[in-house]
């Protein structure tokens, strides 16, 4: 296997606009595809790469997302309802109802022809394609995959999401909705001064305390390598059985107070780096410099969990 | 590395409850396509589909969830101790919960209620639960190529040690939100899905759900399983061109195959049978044309082709993983069903599709491709072999 380094990453934030070649690509898409497109763009120019003229056929897409295009879902189910005959549907927004959709466009735009693959499995998708992208680098399926990981707001779905806070108990209470975009590439070659991935760990279980014991020791197994160097998991659970899945991990913090839904780990993730690059930049001190193993997990409300322990270099 | 084997499968069509159903209702060449009743279809130019017969459970589980639930214990049957922490389970979907978030939409202006608040993930999730896998459990949602994915997902964990059993597969159900999406795109047959035929006029939209019991091979035999097939190789593409229109070339299809048949081992040359995707519109099965004829080179017109399409409908999320099911069978009984629909392929056709009546083939059919193109460009690729 062959390792594996995070070479970029990028957010990309509500009401973001793109470079001007890309504004009708963003017109036809719906919010997910905004912002899950333009956090890609971002991380794609951010590790210098240019747009190829011809299809890299060893460059791929993989997005993580709970909700997807349930944007363009919505209108196109919004314009059936009204619809007297089917000449007042729009197919263009018909087009937009895949949940693959951002990996098309990412593809178009920057030529990349390998693989290309979207997980849709709740909380836990964006860092279940980081752990996907990860293995088919290392697996020699693709020289380089942009992995996204996406969601687009629309007004359904925070009214659907006020239903579903109120549902997850009185924790949940005024946890915000944020739309959200980030996206990393990894790449096969051997570079210094980058983030590599160490390993990911994906399994179900809806018992928060057997989920939590699944993961420390996970977690145990992967700071026992570090020899001590690993720093306290970053955690994103918006999750009402929060204290139960980290009962005895004293490190664990303060749950968020922000939803992300599918995006949540993957956005801790560019957050770090972006971090990361400031401070190489000497711009600020990063708060955590001491320590190079970095752990992330999600946890979805029915079981999924995804962790990934990612290696920061130099 | 370990090897994948096939220990189990389960098939809900409109041909029938389970794989056998499936299985005769394709060796016959019958078309499960009629007139749609479950929903008016008089705003829509299309009037047909291939659609279960079958009405939502008391437990308020959407139709997909039904068909999934169904597919899904026929495979397991063979294997009662499946599930734990190296248990898992991979489903693709394209459509799931869109029916409940459909009607909360069409219902709101009189006071829908609480929106809905499921979401297409959700599947794989069920499936767990009821059959206590506590391994990896993914959805995957590539469209039209969701269900080769899971497929494809699933060998990969086993391969990777990441789980010794999984369950893999991909189920979906027709509704107006669908039907009308496909209909305004000008996708639909107004007859009924010709794959490859010469006279094809598009595509007929099917409900579905297959899987199958992946395993890993010691595993499998330490339990005397009986080896139904091989899950060798898998491969995705994307043909970076456009969202719903297919390369004129089939790049991203031959790029998928290609990757395929590397991780298999194999050669194109080895190749003795393809399941095609072929949808019936004309611009996907000339893609297809396109795709294999460069990939099978001069093999391609001898290599028999089938398009289930003309017999369950495109079943989007389930398409692949019933075209995997069918290609276990086809290795099994070493019979090529004939194409429903199909009566005449176009005089320059490189491909040999099989019309008609079922072709016992004159060498025997040892490695299976089973093909899957989508809205979004992307593409998958299957190779299976003979147990």
């Amino acid at each position: 296997m062959r390792p594996v380094l995070l070479v970029s990453s990028a957010l990309a934030a509500e009401g973001g606009s793109g470079a001007p070649e890309d504004l009708n690509r963003l017109r036809r898409m719906d919010r997910f595809g905004r912002t899950g497109f333009l956090a890609g763009m971002r991380a794609f120019s951010g590790a210098g790469d240019s747009r190829s003229q011809g299809t890299d056929p060893r460059g791929g897409v993989i997005v993580g997302t709970r909700h997807g295009c349930r944007p363009a879902i919505t209108e196109h189910a919004t314009r059936l309802a009204a619809a007297a005959r089917v000449e007042d549907l729009a197919p263009s927004v018909f087009a937009s109802t895949v949940h693959n959709s951002v990996n098309g466009e990412l593809a178009m735009a920057l030529g990349l022809g390998g693989v290309s693959e979207t997980i849709i499995s709740g909380r836990s998708a964006g860092l279940e394609a980081l752990i996907l992208g990860a293995r088919r680098v290392a697996a020699d399926a693709a020289d380089r995959v942009l992995v996204v990981a996406a969601e687009g707001v629309d007004d359904a779905m925070r009214e659907a999401w006020t239903e579903e806070r109120s549902a997850l108990g009185p924790r949940a209470a005024g946890v915000e909705l944020v739309e959200t975009g980030a996206a990393v590439l990894l790449q096969a070659a051997k570079m210094e001064d980058h983030i590599r991935f160490v390993e990911g760990c994906l399994f179900f279980e809806p018992d928060a305390r057997r989920a939590g014991l699944r993961f420390l020791e996970w977690m145990k197994g992967i700071e026992a390598q570090a020899g001590g160097n690993a720093l306290p998991a970053t955690v994103s659970l918006c999750v009402p059985d929060y204290e139960d899945f980290l009962e005895g991990e004293e490190r664990r913090g303060d749950p968020p107070r922000i939803e992300r839904f599918g995006a949540a780990g993957l956005y801790e993730i560019a957050r770090d780096v972006a971090a990361r690059r400031v401070h190489a930049a000497g711009e600020q001190p990063l708060n955590s410099p001491s320590k190079k193993i970095h752990l992330y997990v999600t946890r979805d409300t029915t079981g999924a969990v995804a962790a990934v322990a990612l290696e920061f270099l130099a | 590395m370990p090897r994948v084997v096939v220990t189990g499968m389960g098939a809900e069509t409109a041909l029938g409850h389970g794989v056998s159903a499936f299985w005769e209702g394709a060796l016959l060449g019958r078309s499960a396509i009629r007139p749609v009743t479950r929903f008016e279809t008089r705003r829509f130019h299309a009037r047909g589909a291939a659609l279960i017969d079958r009405e939502r459970a008391g437990d308020g589980a959407e139709l997909e969830t039904l068909f999934a639930r169904d597919a899904a214990d026929e495979a397991l049957a063979p294997c009662p101790d499946f599930g734990g922490g190296r248990a898992g389970i991979a489903v693709g979907t394209t459509l799931a919960g869109n029916g409940a978030l459909t009607e909360w939409l069409a219902s709101r202006p009189a006071g829908g209620g609480a929106p809905p608040r499921g979401e297409a993930g959700a599947l794989s999730r069920e499936l767990a639960e009821r059959h206590g896998a506590r391994g990896p459990v993914s959805t995957v949602s590539v469209a039209c190529a969701s269900g080769a994915a899971a497929v494809g997902l699933g060998a990969e964990w086993i391969r990777e040690g990441l789980a010794t059993r999984v369950l893999a597969g991909g189920a979906d159900a027709i509704s107006p939100f669908v039907f009308s999406g496909f209909d305004a795109l000008r996708a639909l047959s107004t007859s009924a899905a010709r794959p490859f035929d010469v006279a094809r006029d598009g595509l007929t939209l099917g409900d579905g759900a297959g899987f199958l019991l992946l395993e890993e091979e010691d595993r499998a035999c330490r339990r005397g399983a009986v080896i139904l097939a091989r899950v060798t190789g898998y491969g995705s593409g994307s043909d970076a061109h456009h969202m719903t229109r297919p390369d004129p070339e089939g790049r991203g299809l031959r790029r998928a195959v290609e990757t395929a048949l590397v991780q298999a081992g194999r050669v194109s040359s080895d190749v003795d049978f393809v399941s095609a995707h072929g949808t019936g519109t004309t611009f996907n099965d000339a893609m297809e044309e396109a795709a294999l004829a460069r990939v099978l080179g001069a093999k391609a017109r001898l290599v028999p082709v089938n398009g289930i399409k003309g017999a369950i409908g495109h079943t989007l999320g389930a398409a692949g993983a019933l075209e995997a099911v069918l290609s276990v069978l086809v290795l099994a009984h070493q019979r090529v069903p004939p194409t429903a629909g199909h009566t005449r392929s176009r005089p320059d056709s490189p491909l040999r599709i099989v019309s008609g009546t079922p072709l016992s083939p004159e060498k025997p059919i040892a490695v299976a491709l089973s093909t899957s193109s989508a809205f979004g460009g992307t593409n998958a690729a299957l190779i299976l072999e003979r147990a």
